[in-house]
């Protein structure tokens, strides 16, 4: 394995290491925003309904349907970026030899 | 800090894309001197590793919890247009796939946690670094980190506070319930920021020769930076 490879592998591992714990143990979310607004009794309602509120599976919402998303969203993210990374250097290509 | 819809005035909404957007054009054409082929795997890991890390909620004070940003890390690492480029991946993601954040308030979000969360703590990072000729990386990063996450948390209690009476409370309570809160994160933040800079060089100094800012650094006749001998760029 390359060590570009190796590096890649062992910084996914830790990103899903990450999701592990936000699953399982910093998983309670009480932010200083929606505490204040929820003390004035102001509703935050979003426009748009997200497939995965709350980073859960709504028809399916156990603990362990989370960490499967959590864990295919962080390697989609990862995925995603690499993509954007090469097109923005495509594009550069591209502007380069006009 | 995400902010969701039905919290930020029209005004605020629409000032807040408009600066996005200038934002978003300045990046995407510095961006083309900042990335290169070698860069790509970096820049789509940190922003998978940051997107991981924002679900994890640490608590802070009066039973609330916050995240870290990774701001710091992404501006100072891959530089501050891709920086925002890879937190605005995270951003819009978390927005319309997991509902974290409205998309009324997407550029609210951007700004202050793409532009401020990521710009601040670069330039900061590289004035640092300057003044005190390389020699105090540890403290350029954790200053960079908490100074970045206060701000972020600052402008995000600026734009709750200005769209008074959307949002009930005006800028005397919404900006510091907003900065006291982000403030012990930020310490967390200044410390991962730090680590995650220290750890690399001494186990992987090849990647901060790649990065941006770092390259940029050395045009300033910084030869090393927290005993790193920097290529010349």
């Amino acid at each position: 394995m390359k060590k570009t490879e190796k590096g890649i592998l062992y910084g996914l591992i830790i990103a899903l290491t990450f999701v592990i714990l936000g699953t399982f143990v910093l998983y309670e979310s009480n932010e200083t925003l929606d505490m204040v607004a929820e003390q004035l009794g102001v509703i935050g309602n979003n426009i748009l309904t997200a497939p995965f509120p709350e980073y859960s599976v709504p028809w399916f919402d156990t603990v362990w349907t989370s960490l499967v998303l959590g864990m295919i969203s962080t390697i989609a993210i990862f995925a995603l970026t690499y993509a954007v990374g090469k097109l923005l250097l495509k594009i550069r290509a591209k502007s380069d030899t006009k | 800090m995400h902010i969701p819809d039905g919290f930020l005035s029209p005004a605020v909404i629409v000032t807040t894309y408009v600066v996005v957007v200038i934002f978003w054009a300045i990046s995407f054409r510095r961006v083309k001197s900042e990335l290169d082929e070698r860069m790509v795997p970096l820049m789509a890991l940190l922003t998978a590793l940051f997107f991981a890390a924002q679900m994890m909620n640490y608590p802070v004070i009066g039973g609330t919890t916050a995240h870290l940003l990774g701001g710091a890390s992404l501006g100072i690492l891959l530089g501050p247009s891709t920086g925002l480029i890879s937190m605005t991946i995270i951003l819009v993601l978390q927005c319309l796939l997991f509902g974290d954040g409205g998309i009324t308030a997407l550029g609210a979000n951007v700004l202050n946690m793409g532009v401020v969360g990521v710009l601040v703590p670069y330039i900061l990072f590289v004035f640092i670094i300057r003044a005190t000729k390389g020699k105090q990386l540890f403290v350029g990063a954790f200053i960079s980190g908490f100074v970045g996450d206060v701000l972020a948390a600052t402008s995000a209690g600026l734009e709750l506070g200005l769209s008074v009476p959307t949002f009930l409370y005006g800028v005397s309570i919404a900006v510091p319930a907003m900065a006291i809160h982000h403030s012990i994160i930020g310490l967390a933040e200044g410390l991962v920021t730090a680590a995650l800079l220290k750890l690399l060089i001494t186990s992987k100094p090849e990647v901060l020769n790649l990065s941006p800012t770092f390259r940029h650094l050395s045009s300033f006749k910084i030869h090393q930076v927290g005993g790193l001998p920097l290529e010349k760029n």
